[in-house]
């Protein structure tokens, strides 16, 4: 039986070193990459030719950005306008390697279900509320923690249990999105198995396989959007402090 | 004469057809919708994304609090105790989070009540 772990491992299709640093060229980065040209591809097409009523291109991306827009200005206010390339680009770039994942070649590789890039979009983050929260209110910011109208000792309690759940964010910001992808990645290629080892009656687990990734399509476009979402709400604390 | 009776009857019918194109178009759209509207519709699948979020932000949080405790005993050299009470501050960390987590999902206006009743 095919090990089911096997297609997370991450291949040095060039080797480099940066000093004491492994800076390899894996297929991570590759797929990373191949993500990054089909964003700049879909942006590019359809804003190449921008018309007063768009095109299908131009229609598809104006909905993608009026749909991170919406709900920068739902969840922030108008001040969330700032932060829409931001989160843009953290909910596209999540996307395309939530979904280039789910393509059933060999080689195709998920980089989002790998803790260290959704741990390092999930710091990006969290360094940007920080920097924003200390940018807008300086050392008012910790009083996010602080809870009102509470019997001192109780509050010092309160405010602890706050910071704990604070530092936690990018955490399990990154968790979700990295324990979702592995997820169904591993269903994916154990029903796949026993496709392959059970013979004639490899039928039932293929049906199972067909609905799983549909389900799995599901859940790619939910996660990019669950991480835009709670971006945004995260960012809207640090914004518009309490 | 056969064949000009039926000759007529079929432009007949093709005027019948002129006239019922608004209702068939009707009918189309509304086939189109019900078909739609069987599988999982946009916001219910938004609603369970949200859903599975607030449960990962209470395990998640329990998880990053008993680390920390964790790293901390392993510094001071206090091993277990403060791994015990980080857990512990954890679960009530963790309970608050997905409780102002779910808060900040109600207050979303993204947050679909018109899907409720369906």
């Amino acid at each position: 039986m095919a090990n089911p772990m096997e297609q997370f491992e991450i291949v040095r299709l060039k080797p480099l070193a940066l000093g004491a640093y492994d800076v390899s060229f894996t297929n991570s980065s590759l797929w990373m990459l191949i993500a990054l040209l089909c964003i700049a591809g879909f942006l590019f097409v359809g804003t190449a030719k921008p018309a007063l009523v768009p095109g299908r291109w131009q229609a598809a991306v104006e909905y993608v950005y009026d749909f991170i827009r919406s709900m920068l200005d739902e969840n922030v206010g108008p001040e969330g306008r700032r932060y829409v390339p931001l989160i843009f680009s953290i909910f596209l770039f999540v996307l395309a390697c939530n979904l280039l994942g789910l393509l059933p070649w060999v080689g195709a590789f998920t980089p989002t279900s790998h803790i260290a890039v959704t741990l390092g979009l999930a710091v990006l983050v969290f360094a940007t509320v920080c920097i924003v929260g200390f940018a807008r209110h300086g050392l008012h910011f910790f009083s996010l923690f602080w809870p009102k109208d509470t019997f001192f000792p109780l509050a010092m309690f309160v405010a602890f249990i706050e910071f704990l759940s604070f530092l936690s964010r990018p955490f399990t910001l990154a968790i979700r999105l990295f324990a979702n992808m592995t997820a169904g990645h591993v269903l994916l290629k154990v029903f796949g198995t026993f496709v392959v080892s059970l013979g004639v009656f490899g039928i039932l687990p293929l049906g199972v396989n067909v609905a799983l990734s549909a389900l799995e399509l599901l859940i790619a476009v939910v996660q990019a959007y669950v991480f835009a979402l709670l971006a945004s709400i995260y960012l809207n604390d640090a914004v518009n402090l309490h | 004469m056969l064949s000009r009776r039926h000759f007529s009857n079929r432009g007949e019918a093709l005027a019948d057809d002129r006239r019922t194109d608004g209702d068939e178009l009707d009918r189309r759209i509304a086939d189109a919708k019900a078909a739609q509207d069987r599988g999982i519709s946009a916001s219910e699948a938004r609603a369970e994304g949200r859903g599975w979020a607030i449960g990962i932000e209470f395990v998640g949080t329990v998880l990053v609090s008993a680390f920390l405790g964790w790293l901390l005993d392993g510094w001071l050299g206090t091993s277990p105790w403060l791994m015990i009470l980080f857990l512990l501050l954890g679960f009530a960390a963790g309970t608050r989070r997905a409780m102002t987590t779910s808060k900040q999902f109600d207050a979303s206006p993204d947050n679909d009540q018109s899907d409720k009743g369906a």
